[in-house]
């Protein structure tokens, strides 16, 4: 693959869920820079999309029998299908990387509507401030309800919220003391979820107003207070810097140098947009470091997968495998919607193992079953393995991958299964 | 479009590749590289029954979220104790008394008999200097072991390095190998917690291996993911015939398969099942999420300790008739006990010591460490560690993985006498 085409596959990769080779045509023709412009304009505009269809609302869903497996099923399959049609691959991508960042897991919320509730929030408000970010997603259900705000009392405050969000969302572990993890929990008293109309609320009788002393603030500080105060540490901004910078060119720590670079911009606006556009158009972004700094996560494997043979949801559904799709990422570890805990996902060998090699080989396997595979087919037998290469974005194939690829170039389903596992394709 | 025949004829493949001994006779010759494997593992199941050279096996259980220890060893004749934790107090006539002023959760019932008959460990005042109430940042030195903040390696982990390449030497059950079992060089096998990934066995087409043969004969520059990517994926190839093999000829125990032994008993199914089949495997590490009881703890704990109890001691039952299922050792522990003072959601915030179990049939039951004081705590309130927990790991490194256990932990560490 030229250069400049395999540099443009690598953006639309990291800065969505891979190109088609139309994409990649059209990207070619446009050049490096429009091309980067096009993705960072998809972070303008509301950002809404239609929502999964049956979905119950939270006050239906509470007045009944809750939301139900299937629509939490239904909502996975939803978000992968965004993945795999949207027109503002950087947006969509920007949504999993919230939902990394935010890790809150069904397991405990248990309300698909609350899930999606949340999607909707990273979906509107991703690209925007990230302390504005970080105060909708607080007050909203699904936090609420994932780390017990709102089940304390005044006196004696609830410390799960309040040290998760320095720890995970906002600063980073080791960044605050203990006394600050027990005065930002006094701000949090009163927040609470009202059970019956769905919304947020402050049960003032049951919020403490006293005097704390906080991360060098001292006040009558309210949880927006103590949500404004984290977000504008520079320790945030090296935190959240990092947390972006790795899961779009390769693993930092906040004390990496890129992130000195990058973090003091942010700090000036706190704008994810304006942040994301700083690590797209560094340097580093298309460095060797970068190009071969990631192993897919699964779910941007699979949604990229599916992406480029043009499957759904229901492509599985026909074959009678309604569930597979959460089945499979299931067994690769990355359900979404379902992080294992507010720690969330962790990022390169995290993702290999014996038992994720065995279902990449499934979900493979299934897709030369399920997929219409006659663009692989049309090509004469010895530039098959090419087009599959072309089909999914990678420069091409080393030695080893060719000669087992030109092993099975006469059965079209083996020689996709084997490219959609080889290394090529799952690491990069 | 191709018929689909393509997963019929990987599976055939597997059959044609010398692989007919996976499909009907010998573990053994279910793998293609046989300098991977010790000699054991080519011994037919019923020959170890006549083995009396059995390697104990270590089987790590990891209770992620920090269960809360007090609640599970019940201080219940000390009056701090309903003094701190009033409403979430273990009422004193239900705990299931051990001797000694303590009573375990009334969902500890296996566990109890456990005790009873001398094969119940409990090391109290578990922990390691300056506590870390951050669940991520404690699990990694728990499973690192150490406190030192630039060690990524984990403690099995390191033992892997130490001892060669051989895939099955230990085994995590689940997609992601944690930290305790991955080491710098070396990493544990992953297995899904359920036969059915493997009820058709992996290809074994020529054409499969040829795909991650990069690692062996790397042309170009492949990159370091890649070339983990290829590792992972050859390792999987030799496993899951063997892992296939082996749940084929071992029935899973049907206790563990019980709603109450939930997905930890599914996951102990497999090693049962593993065990059975005398796979030479030394370590195994299962896990259970969601003991972070902030809210609502005495209804999730008593269901997750009751998961627990049913499936812990499910498998012990289920392994007791084999010689090496006689030598496998359950170590229970967790990232960090719980606040002594209960907070107003009908729960505990994040804590210091806490007790670790040790159970199996060649145990040596009883209380270890010193027993922690309700009222002399530490400046954050919480439970003074008393017994650092590498002596619990150096037990295990010498006395199940026969190794001494100063280079896997960096220094000596005084051992404990449950082994």
């Amino acid at each position: 693959m030229p250069a400049a085409r395999s540099q443009l596959a690598h953006l639309y990769r990291r800065a969505g869920f891979g190109a088609l080779p139309a994409e990649l045509d059209r990207a070619e023709a446009l050049g490096w820079g429009a091309t980067l412009e096009e993705l960072l304009a998809g972070l303008n505009g509301p950002g809404t999309v239609a929502p999964p269809a049956g979905l119950t609302s939270f006050t239906e869903a509470n007045r009944g029998r809750g939301n139900g497996w299937d629509e939490y099923i239904n909502l996975g399959g939803w978000w992968i299908e965004q993945m795999t049609t949207t027109r503002t691959p950087l947006r969509e991508k920007l949504v999993l990387l919230l939902h990394c960042q935010f890790p809150t897991a069904y397991d405990k919320v248990g309300y698909a509507s609350l899930m999606y509730r949340q999607n909707v929030i990273f979906r509107t408000l991703g690209p925007g401030p990230f302390n504005v970010l970080t105060k909708a997603v607080s007050q909203d259900p699904a936090m609420l309800i994932w780390l017990d705000t709102g089940t304390d009392e005044k006196y004696d405050p609830n410390e799960n919220f309040a040290r998760e969000l320095m720890e995970r969302f906002t600063m980073g572990v080791g960044t605050y003391t203990e006394e600050d993890v027990r005065q930002s929990a006094r701000a949090f008293t009163g927040w609470a979820l009202d059970w019956n109309t769905g919304k947020f609320r402050i049960y003032e009788w049951d919020h403490d107003y006293g005097r704390k002393h906080f991360l060098g603030h001292v006040g009558d500080l309210s949880g927006d207070d103590v949500v404004e105060i984290v977000t504008h540490t520079p320790v945030s901004a090296r935190w959240v810097t990092s947390r972006l910078w790795s899961w779009l060119a390769y693993p930092v720590t906040p004390a990496d140098p890129v992130v000195a670079e990058l973090a003091p911009g942010y700090a000036t606006d706190l704008n994810v947009a304006n942040l994301l556009r700083a690590i797209l158009t560094h340097p580093l972004f298309v460095a060797p470091a970068s190009r071969q700094g990631l192993v897919k996560q699964p779910i941007e494997w699979v949604a990229g997968t599916m992406r480029a043979f043009g499957l759904s949801t229901a492509s599985f559904r026909k074959q009678g495998k309604a569930d597979y799709l959460h089945y499979v990422l299931s067994q690769l570890g990355q359900v979404p919607f379902d992080p294992p805990n507010v720690g969330g996902w962790g990022d390169n060998d995290y993702w290999l193992s014996t038992a994720a090699s065995l279902a990449q080989l499934d979900f493979a396997l299934t897709v030369s079953e399920v997929a219409d595979l006659s663009e692989i087919e049309r090509p004469p037998v010895a530039l098959r393995a090419e087009a599959l290469a072309n089909l999914l974005s990678i420069d091409g194939w080393s030695n080893e991958t060719l000669a087992a690829l030109n092993h099975v170039r006469h059965v079209t389903p083996e020689l996709v299964t084997l490219g959609l596992v080889s290394p090529e394709y799952l690491a990069n | 479009m191709p018929t689909p025949l393509s997963r019929r004829r990987f599976l055939q493949g597997a059959a044609s590749l010398g692989a007919a001994g996976a499909l009907h006779g010998t573990l053994g010759s279910a793998l293609d590289a046989p300098r991977a494997l010790s000699p054991a593992a080519a011994v037919p199941p019923s020959a170890h029954a006549a083995s009396s050279a059995v390697e104990p096996t270590l089987v790590l259980v990891t209770l992620y979220g920090g269960n809360d220890g007090l609640n599970t060893v019940v201080p219940y004749q000390d009056p701090a104790y309903e003094a701190q934790r009033g409403a979430i107090a273990i009422k004193p006539d239900t705990v299931l008394d051990i001797g000694n002023g303590l009573g375990l959760h009334p969902s500890l019932v296996g566990m109890k008999s456990l005790w009873d008959a001398g094969k119940l460990a409990i090391v109290r005042g578990v922990g390691y200097p300056d506590p870390n109430y951050s669940h991520f940042a404690s699990m990694d030195i728990w499973q690192a072991g150490t406190t030192a903040n630039d060690v990524t390696t984990g403690w099995i982990g390191r033992w892997l390095d130490a001892t060669g390449a051989n895939p099955m030497r230990a085994i995590s059950l689940g997609a992601n190998v944690p930290t305790a079992f991955a080491g710098a060089h070396q990493q544990a096998s992953a297995i899904a917690p359920s036969s059915s990934p493997y009820s058709q066995l992996p290809p074994g087409d020529p054409a499969f291996r040829s795909v991650y043969k990069l690692l062996e004969h790397p042309s170009g520059r492949p990159s370091p993911l890649e070339l983990l990517v290829a590792q992972s994926g050859t390792n999987m190839l030799r496993v899951s015939r063997v892992v296939a093999n082996a749940l084929q000829h071992v029935p899973a125990p049907a206790v563990l398969g019980s709603s109450a032994a939930g997905y930890l008993g599914q996951q102990l199914a497999v090693v049962a099942q593993l065990i059975g089949a005398g796979l030479p495997t030394r370590a195994y590490h299962v896990s259970l999420q969601g003991f972070d009881t902030h809210a609502g703890e005495l209804v999730t704990q008593a269901q997750l300790l009751q998961q627990v109890d049913t499936s812990v001691t499910g498998f012990l039952g289920a392994i007791a008739g084999n010689p090496r299922g006689q030598k496998a050792v359950v170590v229970l522990y967790t990232e960090f006990g719980r606040r002594v003072q209960a907070n107003a959601s009908g729960g505990t915030d994040h804590g210091a010591a806490n007790d670790a179990f040790v159970m199996g049939h060649s145990v040596r039951g009883g209380l270890y460490g010193d027993e922690p004081s309700l009222t002399r705590l530490d400046v954050d309130g919480n439970l003074v560690v008393s017994t650092d927990f590498r002596s619990i790991y150096a037990t295990c490194l010498e006395q199940i993985l026969g190794v001494d256990a100063k280079p896997f932990l960096g220094r000596s560490w005084p051992t404990l006498g449950f082994l």
